[in-house]
Parts: structure tokens; C-alpha cells; sequence
């Protein structure tokens, strides 16, 4: 067993979920597609520096402003950039940015509700005050006064979004650790004497970890609109690298003189990448709350 | 993990597994695959530094990222491709959102950046003293006592000939220095229906609009400018307000439109006659008579008096008069009779008949401007927001929505003492403001306004140059954009280092990538088509990227 | 509790709520890089007059009193003045206001419209290929970015079509001017009210085509949530006994479904909606820029970039309470209409 090969490993692991998540429907397909046009995306984008025809950003490579023709597929912006290797590199920067934002809002928000829900108290609700008042603000406003605060950058951008998406993330998990807390094993092992951090890793992470699954999924299409919507607004990330965002903010401007290409292989491929970890959120969300069967 | 979990269960926790997994693997496979973020945001605090890695020269170069100059994340990137072109340089872009920017600038931070400028007055003066002398307010820390004094100079005297002379000098040093570099100036746009006529684009970059010919009554125009604060230019300078004063107020003399503002084109506007005194101390204004203000009254003198005693005393932080420093130019002004004013100067100041044909310089109303307070907008009553009067234009309603300006609707003046040659030859306008340049474009070209100025995308403006249901009109700019180095930070103190920088850009590439064709090349502060001005910059020559690889080899880079 | 006193306990608790909003946005604005009073002046002002029009502005007050200045203000109903421009800032956001309600009333409907009855016809088709689609299409509205769509809506309908106008509110002409009676003027702002105020059918239809892609682009991307929702809620409420009752009682399925079902299943969702409203009111961003709207959202966007302290903070702390109200109505007509919550 042990001279196994580990692809061999995975692939047992790999089928009897893949199958498992067929067999469950209209929920297991999403999760399947999503994930599948996630994988193509973040493939492609990975590949990119390979698969590019021209330097993404090296500027006059073909006539300004040339509709899509056979040596330029889709495309030429105004500065004579190629839409095609724009597309397969603009990506790059939305991985980054939504990863970033929900390794910060799992950091930060998983440990803060469930410790907040768990002791309960004032502590609850105070943390609940705080995350709600957060909640009310309109995300985009408070993104972009974040993103005005600290500037442009990855890492910045990401502290926008995931400011704006904690209390989300405290939500979710609030409740559920409310629900749980309350069941009888659980009680069982407060009265055997389990101390707090204990039960909380043992018993109610495990069954909040899918919830957070389907939140963080969200989050990832969340964070991707978000991160173009604030190029848009000009507080994006410096033009020097290939950026959907501003291909979308660029191409608006050119549609008026009829360049419809800018802004729509970008659009559409942000729109699939949104799509991809909306359906992976909603699969998997309808797969652990289950509606009822007719 | 003691978890009460079935068969089913496991299958679904091995799914989300498997799907966090894929998640995460691809992700940290883009950030393996990507080059390094560029360098952390640099705080105030942090001294900044320009460093020599692997050999290259490494610029930090910023431009600023909210719109506040045309394309400057478009011109960044040109800039940097070309620098980058000579294999020894590289560059980082960074952004900034305009208020940023300027705390930037004014912390001194930015190693190299990228600034514009609009004239105040039309005169060289205007383009060099801001720049070049120590007393400038770009912060680059740029200080040379000779080109000070030959500044001094030139402002002090009126002699052409001198003048002439002197700027020629001040324009060596400039690139012998080669603190500033200039890289562009943006032409002057204007697009309407193919019956409009009169529509002048010159380089004061204001809007003559009495001298356009609209075939229906009431011309529509439309704009993304917006009036910052008021009317009143004794507290608002915004571009804006500047072109209503234009055309619902009156100067003491006027710059022929569609001049050069060349000495020679001043023509009378409430003054018939002038003259100075030999040692330009002292100006004498033979004013127009039988000119009544909008509620009767006549124009005399007086008022002249009123104008400049107000301004000059309410002398706001944010006023024209301020910015220019009228205080520093202006001594005092006296009414020597009915229709005579003498305006006594504290230095001889050659361009004081520009300063004049400023709008800074306009006559107000006593009666709507308040001696000791700027007129506001008044909801619901134009007359109570505009001081100013004389016009060929009267303001009869203005609406401001959510804090910008939403709809202006003038009407001839039916005191306006051109009237009697036409003037103005269009007897109503309505001007509608539009959020951005886009917005513009559509309404301009489905036939909603009959003229769009100001602001339009290059790309814009060149698909309606093809388009043949409107006309659009070119004319000189007097807006420039340069790059500016701070001398604090090395190797930007070294002369040697900024020359070969100006050399390697490639002024006529950025100029027919980004704008299209649409501005000029710019080869000195003061621009194309001003009196005084040389192509001083072309010594260095453009693109020349052999000068920068050179001289960067020289310094050991590379 | 009776519901009286639940009114008036969430009324208290709105209190903390505003002041700590309010705290926050002072705080933050003045972190944000860039100050308003040196942005009024290009060149370089000597350090007088800087400190001269700082104090025009209040800014020269520690930063205490500058917060306990304004805290009094308010409590007048002060809004303040505006840093940019130096006008009443209440003033501009009751003129920016009507833009943004009128547009979040319409998206609301088209919401409604799409969202509910889609949801309903999903859910009675279970599992059916129409059940399916209508699924996708709602996650598809939810994951499309707003810009994108409302960019495509303007290029199809406006650019190429030339059926709808391309942004703004109004066509340069007179706008609705609500109802004058002698000296009694009425109006609300909302240009759709305005022109039926006035009498103005052409007014209306004018208002309404301006309307119509703004709200239609704003009112798809938010009806993919409600497609969810009322569907989820609509499945779970036609297991129940009534309307199984129902349906042997020989009533059309569409009574069944419209009649009964549906009113019981919106209450849960009454409460979404209300939130959604009342984020709506807030102004989509994003939305009002590309169409050119004049509301607040784009009002606020544009304070940012010049920080105007007292604008930014009024939009937060007018957003706020509107957010308190609204949700305080809402809930209070849920606990009212839901006979099974008593307080």
C-alpha cells in the first residue's frame, strides 16, 4: 500500500466524491461547473506567460484600436495593447486580491465569531453591535473609503473587501455556533468537564467549516466584482500590471466610438470567474442545507 | 476529531475538501507564478529612496490615478516603456488619488512625477516663474540663484527685445538643468452641429460664446465642468467660473480672441484708452461711458475702484486675486475723474494689461457684491449669485443638484455696450453639465446639445472627427503637462541623470499613442505659440535613448 | 414585550448605533491622505493663508472640539458646510436624495417583479428544466458585475437601438415641477411623482424612459438573491397542510400558488427586502456613475476624492439613520403581519 503512488491516493479520494456530488443533484453540478470554470480560469492565468502572444502591457504591438482580426483574435486597445494576452493575464491580479481577502476574513472573522458566539454575554454582544453596524454600510462605500485610506495595491484592496465582508462571515457563524452550542452532546461534554477552546475545536468548528465553505465561495465572486468596481472608481491597483478592472474602465470610455471589444472580453471573463465561485457558493450551500425532497 | 458523522457525511466532507484544495493550489500557483508586487506604499515618514538593483536604475515614478489630468495612467504606462526600452532602466509606476498626490508633493516624496499646469495670465511669465525659480511651488527643491535674477528681470521690464533675450538665456539653463521637462501641450477642443458658426478656440482657453452663430434661438451646449464653490472670483478660481465671468462680466480691456496675446492684441473693453508711465509704475484708464449696470445704474469709475478695493481686501486664501498675488503687483487704485482710473503699481510688473484682461480683473456690481463678503449661490435667485454684470450675457437661472451644477440658461444683455455691433449674436444658451466626458460624447452625438466643449476623450473626438452630423473645432491649447524631479532624492540631484531621463522620452510617441495626435509636442515651459518661446529641449533630442544608456553607463549603472 | 415597547427599545438602540458610525467616519476621514483645505489652492499659498482658510474650515481645532462641534450640530439638525464649496451640506443631500430614492423604487419594483415571480414559478415547477434555467438565470443576474451590465444595457439600447436615453435624469428642458397652487409649492423631487403632480403626461413618460435601463440594470442583479429566496421559502410553504387543504378543495393551482402560497412565504422575505431598500438608499455607486445619475452615491464618491469632511460624514450619518428607519418599519410590519410572533 505504502509503494502507492499519491495520484493514485487522490484519484481514490477524488471519485467517490466527484460521484457523490453527481448523485446529489442539481447542487453537486454547480459545485462540479464552478469549480470547473474556476480551474480553467486560474489555469489559464497561470499559464499565461506562456500562451500570450505579446507582453500584455507593451504598448503600439499592433494598430491602435483594432477590432478583433486574425493576428490580433480579440483585439486591440488604445494604446495598441493586445486584448487576447490582456485577457489571459488580467486575471492574475483578482486571484490574488480575492485569495488575500478571504485567508484575512477567515483569519480574522472564523476565530473572532466563534469565540463571540460561544462566550456569549456581553462580549457577544458587542462584537454583534459592531459587526452589524459594519454590515448596514453600503460595502462598495466603505471598500472604497478603505481603499482611499490606504492606497492602491493588492494588499490593500484585499483589507477592503475583507473589512467589508467579516461581518458576513460572523453572521453565518454566529448563528450556527448558536444552534450547536445548545445541542445535547454538547452540553454532554461541558458537563464531562471539556474546557471551552476544546469543545469549540472539536465539536463546532468541524460543523461550521461547511457553512464557511459556502460563505468563503461567495466571498471569492464578491471580492472579484468588488476589485473591478474599484478600479473602476479609480482607486484600483497601478496600471502597470494587466488588469481586468481597467480594461473595463478603459473600454467604457471607448464604447462611445464604437470599440465594443475592450470592455467585452474582459466583462465576460470576470463575469465567469464571478459565475464560477457563485455556483460553487450556491451548490454547496443548497448541499448542506438541504431542501426538502418531494 | 470526535464528530458524529456517517458515510454520507465523509463524501461530502472529502467534496468540499477536494474543492478547497483545488482553490488554494491554484491560487498559490498564480501567486508563484507572478513577479513580486511592486515596492510597499511609501508613507510620509518613510525617506524614500532610488536604488541601483542588479546594475539598473530603478525610477519610482508617480502619476496620479482619479482623473484629475487626461490619461495619466495611459501617458504612465507610454513613459514607461519607454524608459524601460534602453534595457538599463526600471520603472515602477505608482498611483494616487489626487488629494494624495498632492500631499505627496508637498511632502516632498515622489522622486519623479508627472504635474500639469493651466496659465493664470497670458505671458511667459506665467509658465516660467512657477517652475524655475526658487519661489516656485512644485517642491523640487530646484535652486539657481542666476535663473532667479533673470526671471526677476524679465518680469520687471517690458521691453520686448529684453525680454526676449532674457528668456532665451533662462530657456538654456532650463535644460542645462533640467529640473522640469516638458512633454506636451493639449490642443483645444470643441465639437457641434455642422450649422454652428464663431465657435474661437485660442489660447486663453476661454469660450467667446457672444461671438457664436447658432441658427435657432437658444444654443444648448454642453459640460462636464462645474462651478467649484460660487460665481465670485474673489473667492472661487475654478476653470468654470472663470468662463461665466467671461461672458456675463466685463474686463477694463480685453485679449483679442483668436490672438496669440501678443502685446499687440489688446483691444478695448470698458477702457477706450490707456497708457503707463515710463517706469511702468503707474497705469491711467480712459474708461467707456454711457454703460449702465443691469438695474440702471451707470458705470463709472468708481465702480473700477469698488472691484479691486473689494478683492483686494477680502483678498480670500482661494481667490484669483490670491493665487496670482494681486497684493504683491497692486498698490492702490485711484479715481483721478468721472471716467479716469489710476492704478498704481508697488513693482514694475510688463505683464500688467494681461493681468487686466484676467478675469480676476472684472468689474462687479456693487449692488449684488458685498464689500465684505463673497456672493454664494442663491437657490432659486440667479441675479443674487453672480456679482458680476457688463456682459454680453445675463445669468437668468442656475440649478445646482447634489452639490455640481445641473442646468445655467443665459440671456443677451440688454444693456451690453457691443450691442451695437451684434454682439452677442446668439440671444440665449443653455448649458447642461454632464458627469464625465463619456455621458458627453453620447448626448453630443445623438443630437440632444448643439455643442459640447471642453472635455471629450481623444478617442471620442477622433471618431467624431469622422462623423459627419458634427463639427468639431481645434484650437491652441494653453495647458501643459511636464515631469518634475525632486532633487532631494539621488540620483535625481544629479543634472546628468535628469538630462538623459528627458532625452530618452519619446515626446511624439506619447503625444499619437495617447491623445491620438491631439495635442502638440512641447519643447519648453513656455508653450507653442507664446511669445519668448524655443524648442530648447530638442537640443537633447527625443527617444534618445543612446544618450541615456550612455550616460546611466557612465554613472556605473547597468 | 408588546410590540410597543419593542418599537421603542430599537428606536433607543438606533442612538449608539449613529454615534458609532458617526465617530468612526470622522475618524476615518481624517486619516484619508490629502486634506481638504490645501486641495482649494494649486500653487504653493504661504503658510497663512493655509492656516487662515484651515480655519475658515474649523480644521484648526483639535480634533475634540472639532468632533464636539459637530456632534452639536447635528443635534440642531446642522448638517454643516460643505468643505468644498461651502454650501449647506443638508442642502445637498435632500437635492441629491429624490435621485436615489426614485431609482431605488423602481429597481425595488423591477426586484419584486422579477425576483418573486420568477422564484414563485420555480418553485411550483420543481426540478423541472424551468426550474432549472430559472435557477441559473438567478445566479447568473447575481455574478454578472453591475457595471458590466448596465455597460451592455447602454450599448444595446441606447448606442445602438436608440430606444432609451444613455444616462442622466432629464433631457435639457423643464423638469417636473410638481404642483403650485397659488403660493403652496409641492415637490418631491421624484420626477414620476412630479409630472403626475403637475399634470404632465409627457413628463412622466420622459422621466419613466430615463428610468427604465438605471433601474432594469440595478433591479436584475439584485433579483438573482430574491429568485433564491422566494423560491427556497415558496417550496417549504407549499408542503404545509393549508395548501395541500387548498388544492383538495378543488382551487385553481394558480390560486394555490399565487393566492395563498405566496403571501405566506414573502413575510421571511419582507425582512430582505427591507435591507436591500434600505441599501438602495445608499445609493449604487456604481450604477449612478455609469448612468450619469445625479444621486448619493456618486455624490459621496466625488466627496471622497475631494475630502469634504462634513459632506462624507453627513451622507454617513443621514445613510445611517435611513438604514435604522427603515429596518425598525420593516420589522415592525413583520412582527405585526406574522400572526405568530408576539412579543
Amino acid at each position: 500500500m505504502s509503494s502507492e503512488k499519491p495520484q493514485g491516493r487522490i484519484l481514490i479520494w477524488f471519485l467517490p466524491a466527484l460521484t457523490g456530488l453527481v448523485r446529489r443533484g442539481l447542487a453537486g453540478w454547480a459545485i462540479l461547473i464552478g469549480s470547473a470554470i474556476v480551474a480553467v480560469v486560474g489555469v489559464i492565468t497561470v499559464v499565461s506567460p506562456w500562451i500570450s502572444p505579446y507582453d500584455p502591457i507593451a504598448i503600439n504591438v499592433g494598430p491602435i484600436l483594432s477590432p478583433p482580426s486574425f493576428e490580433f483574435p480579440l483585439g486591440t486597445n488604445h494604446l495598441g495593447q493586445d486584448m487576447l494576452s490582456r485577457v489571459y493575464s488580467g486575471g492574475a491580479i483578482m486571484f490574488q486580491v480575492a485569495i488575500l481577502s478571504v485567508i484575512v476574513c477567515l483569519v480574522v472573522g472564523v476565530p473572532v465569531g466563534l469565540y463571540a458566539s460561544y462566550a456569549g454575554g456581553h462580549i457577544d454582544q458587542l462584537a454583534s453591535f459592531v459587526m452589524d453596524s459594519i454590515y448596514a454600510f453600503p460595502g462598495l462605500v466603505l471598500a472604497i473609503a478603505i481603499a482611499a485610506m490606504l492606497g492602491p495595491g493588492v494588499v490593500n484592496m484585499a483589507l477592503s473587501i475583507a473589512v467589508v465582508y467579516v461581518p458576513s462571515y460572523f453572521r453565518i457563524i454566529r448563528s450556527q455556533v448558536l444552534t450547536i452550542k445548545e445541542l445535547p452532546y454538547v452540553e454532554a461534554a461541558r458537563m464531562m468537564g471539556a474546557k471551552g477552546s476544546a469543545i469549540l475545536l472539536s465539536y463546532i468548528l468541524p460543523n461550521v467549516i461547511a457553512s464557511i465553505a459556502a460563505i468563503a465561495t461567495i466571498n471569492f465572486a464578491d471580492a472579484v466584482l468588488t476589485a473591478a468596481g474599484l478600479t473602476f472608481v479609480g482607486l484600483g491597483l497601478p496600471v502597470s500590471t494587466p488588469n481586468w478592472g481597467w480594461d473595463l474602465t478603459y473600454g467604457r470610455q471607448l464604447l462611445t466610438s464604437g470599440a465594443w471589444w475592450v470592455i467585452t472580453f474582459p466583462g465576460l471573463m470576470v463575469v465567469l470567474l464571478a459565475l464560477g465561485f457563485t455556483l460553487m457558493g450556491e451548490g454547496l450551500s443548497e448541499l448542506l442545507n438541504p431542501r426538502l425532497q418531494k | 476529531m470526535k464528530i458524529r458523522l456517517d458515510k454520507r457525511a465523509i463524501t461530502r466532507m472529502q467534496g468540499i475538501l477536494i474543492i478547497v484544495i483545488l482553490v488554494v493550489v491554484v491560487g498559490l500557483g498564480i501567486y508563484a507564478s507572478l513577479p513580486p508586487p511592486g515596492p510597499a506604499q511609501p508613507t510620509a515618514t518613510m525617506t524614500p529612496t532610488t536604488r541601483v538593483s542588479k546594475g539598473k536604475l530603478v525610477i519610482d515614478w508617480w502619476y496620479e490615478s482619479s482623473g484629475h489630468y487626461p490619461q495619466s495612467a495611459d501617458q504612465a504606462v507610454v513613459y514607461k516603456a519607454q524608459l524601460e526600452k534602453s534595457g538599463i532602466v526600471t520603472v515602477n509606476l505608482h498611483a494616487a488619488d489626487w488629494p494624495s498626490y498632492r500631499k505627496n508633493r508637498d511632502a516632498e516624496m515622489m522622486p519623479v512625477y508627472v504635474y500639469g499646469w493651466y496659465p493664470d495670465y497670458l505671458d511667459s511669465d506665467d509658465y516660467i516663474y512657477p517652475f524655475l525659480h526658487s519661489g516656485g511651488f512644485l517642491r523640487m527643491n530646484y535652486n539657481n540663484p542666476t535663473v532667479d535674477k533673470l526671471i526677476e528681470q524679465a518680469r520687471a521690464t517690458s521691453n520686448p527685445t529684453t525680454r526676449s533675450q532674457l528668456y532665451e538665456q533662462i530657456q538654456k539653463i532650463m535644460v542645462d538643468d533640467a529640473a522640469i521637462v516638458p512633454v506636451f501641450q493639449s490642443s483645444a477642443w470643441a465639437v457641434t452641429k455642422p450649422d454652428i458658426k464663431g465657435v474661437v478656440l485660442d489660447i486663453t482657453q476661454n469660450m467667446y460664446y457672444w461671438l457664436i452663430e447658432c441658427p435657432r434661438d437658444t444654443l444648448i451646449v454642453g459640460t462636464t465642468d462645474s462651478v467649484a464653490m460660487n460665481l465670485d472670483l474673489a473667492e472661487d478660481y475654478g476653470f468654470f467660473t472663470m468662463n461665466v465671468v467671461l461672458n456675463t462680466g466685463a474686463g477694463l480691456v480685453y485679449i483679442k480672441p483668436g490672438s496669440g496675446a501678443g502685446p499687440e492684441d489688446f483691444m478695448p473693453g470698458l477702457a477706450t484708452k490707456w497708457s503707463s508711465s515710463s517706469d511702468g509704475l503707474t497705469y491711467t484708464f480712459d474708461l467707456r461711458q454711457g454703460v449702465k449696470f443691469s438695474d440702471g445704474t451707470e458705470f463709472d469709475a468708481n465702480a473700477v475702484k469698488y472691484s479691486f478695493d473689494r478683492s483686494l481686501s477680502l483678498y480670500l486664501p482661494s481667490s484669483a486675486q490670491a493665487a496670482i498675488g494681486y497684493k504683491g503687483i497692486i498698490n492702490s487704485v485711484e479715481v483721478t475723474s468721472k471716467y479716469q482710473v489710476v492704478f498704481r503699481l508697488k513693482i514694475p510688473f510688463a505683464p500688467f494689461l494681461s493681468l487686466m484682461a484676467f478675469q480676476g480683473s472684472f468689474i462687479v456690481n456693487p449692488k449684488y457684491a458685498p464689500k465684505d463678503k463673497p456672493v454664494n449661490y442663491v437657490e432659486g435667485d440667479a441675479r443674487a449669485s453672480n456679482p458680476n454684470d457688463l456682459g454680453p450675457y445675463v445669468l437668468t437661472s442656475w440649478t445646482r443638484r447634489a452639490g455640481k451644477d445641473y442646468e445655467m440658461r443665459f440671456e443677451a444683455n440688454p444693456n451690453y455696450w457691443g450691442i451695437a455691433d451684434g454682439y452677442p449674436k446668439t440671444k440665449k444658451i443653455i448649458m447642461r453639465f454632464y458627469s464625465d466626458a463619456t455621458a458627453l460624447a453620447l448626448v453630443m452625438k445623438s443630437g440632444d446639445i448643439d455643442m459640447a466643449f471642453r472635455q471629450l476623450t481623444s478617442t471620442d473626438i477622433k471618431s467624431l472627427q469622422k462623423d459627419t452630423t458634427v463639427k468639431v473645432w481645434e484650437g491652441t491649447g494653453a495647458f501643459i503637462q511636464y515631469v518634475c524631479f525632486q532633487q532631494k532624492i539621488p540620483p535625481f540631484d544629479n543634472p546628468k541623470v535628469r538630462q538623459a531621463i528627458a532625452a530618452a522620452l519619446n515626446r511624439k510617441e506619447l503625444v499619437d499613442t495617447v491623445f491620438l495626435g491631439q495635442a502638440v509636442p512641447l519643447y519648453s515651459m513656455i508653450p507653442n505659440g507664446m511669445a519668448f518661446h524655443q524648442d530648447a529641449y530638442k537640443v537633447l533630442g527625443d527617444g534618445n535613448i543612446t544618450m541615456l544608456v550612455n550616460t546611466l553607463k557612465e554613472l556605473g549603472y547597468g | 414585550m408588546t410590540l410597543r415597547s419593542y418599537v421603542v427599545a430599537r428606536l433607543l438602540l438606533t442612538i449608539p448605533m449613529v454615534m458609532l458610525l458617526l465617530t468612526l467616519v470622522f475618524l476615518v476621514v481624517r486619516v484619508l491622505p490629502g486634506d481638504p483645505a490645501s486641495l482649494h489652492f494649486e500653487k504653493q499659498v504661504d503658510p497663512q493663508m493655509l492656516m487662515e482658510f484651515k480655519r475658515m474650515l474649523g480644521l484648526d481645532k483639535p480634533i475634540e472640539v472639532q468632533y464636539l462641534d459637530y456632534l452639536a450640530g447635528l443635534l440642531k439638525g446642522d448638517f454643516g458646510k460643505s468643505m468644498q464649496d461651502f454650501s449647506p451640506v443638508s442642502q445637498q443631500i435632500f437635492s441629491a436624495f429624490p435621485a436615489t430614492l426614485e431609482l431605488a423604487i423602481f429597481s425595488m419594483i423591477i426586484m419584486i417583479l422579477v425576483g418573486v415571480v420568477l422564484g414563485a414559478q420555480a418553485s411550483r415547477s420543481y426540478n423541472s428544466l424551468q426550474d432549472h434555467s430559472i435557477r441559473v438565470f438567478g445566479i447568473a443576474a447575481y455574478a454578472i458585475p453591475v457595471f458590466f451590465l448596465g455597460e451592455v444595457m447602454i450599448m444595446v439600447f441606447a448606442i445602438y437601438f436608440h430606444l432609451f436615453p444613455a444616462g442622466d435624469r432629464f433631457y435639457a428642458g423643464v423638469t417636473p415641477m410638481g404642483l403650485t397652487l397659488g403660493d403652496l409649492h409641492l415637490e418631491t423631487g421624484l420626477y414620476t411623482v412630479d409630472s403626475i403632480l403637475e399634470g404632465n403626461p409627457s413628463k412622466l413618460v420622459m422621466s419613466l424612459r430615463y428610468l427604465f435601463l438605471p433601474s432594469l440594470t440595478l433591479g436584475t442583479v439584485l433579483s438573482g438573491i430574491f429568485i433564491r429566496l422566494t423560491r427556497a421559502n415558496m417550496l417549504e410553504t407549499l408542503q404545509l397542510d393549508f395548501v395541500t387543504a387548498a388544492r383538495a378543495r378543488g382551487l385553481r393551482e394558480r390560486t394555490v400558488v399565487y393566492g395563498y402560497a405566496l403571501r405566506n412565504a414573502l413575510l421571511p422575505i419582507l425582512t430582505m427586502m427591507g435591507l436591500r431598500f434600505a441599501a438602495l438608499l445608499g445609493g449604487a455607486v456604481l450604477t449612478e456613475t455609469i448612468f450619469s445619475w445625479p444621486g448619493l452615491g456618486r455624490y459621496l464618491v466625488d466627496r471622497i476624492s475631494f475630502r469634504d469632511y462634513t459632506a462624507i460624514q453627513g451622507v454617513v450619518v443621514f445613510f445611517g439613520l435611513l438604514v435604522a428607519m427603515v429596518s425598525l418599519a420593516v420589522d415592525t410590519l413583520y412582527a405585526y403581519l406574522d400572526p405568530r410572533i408576539r412579543y
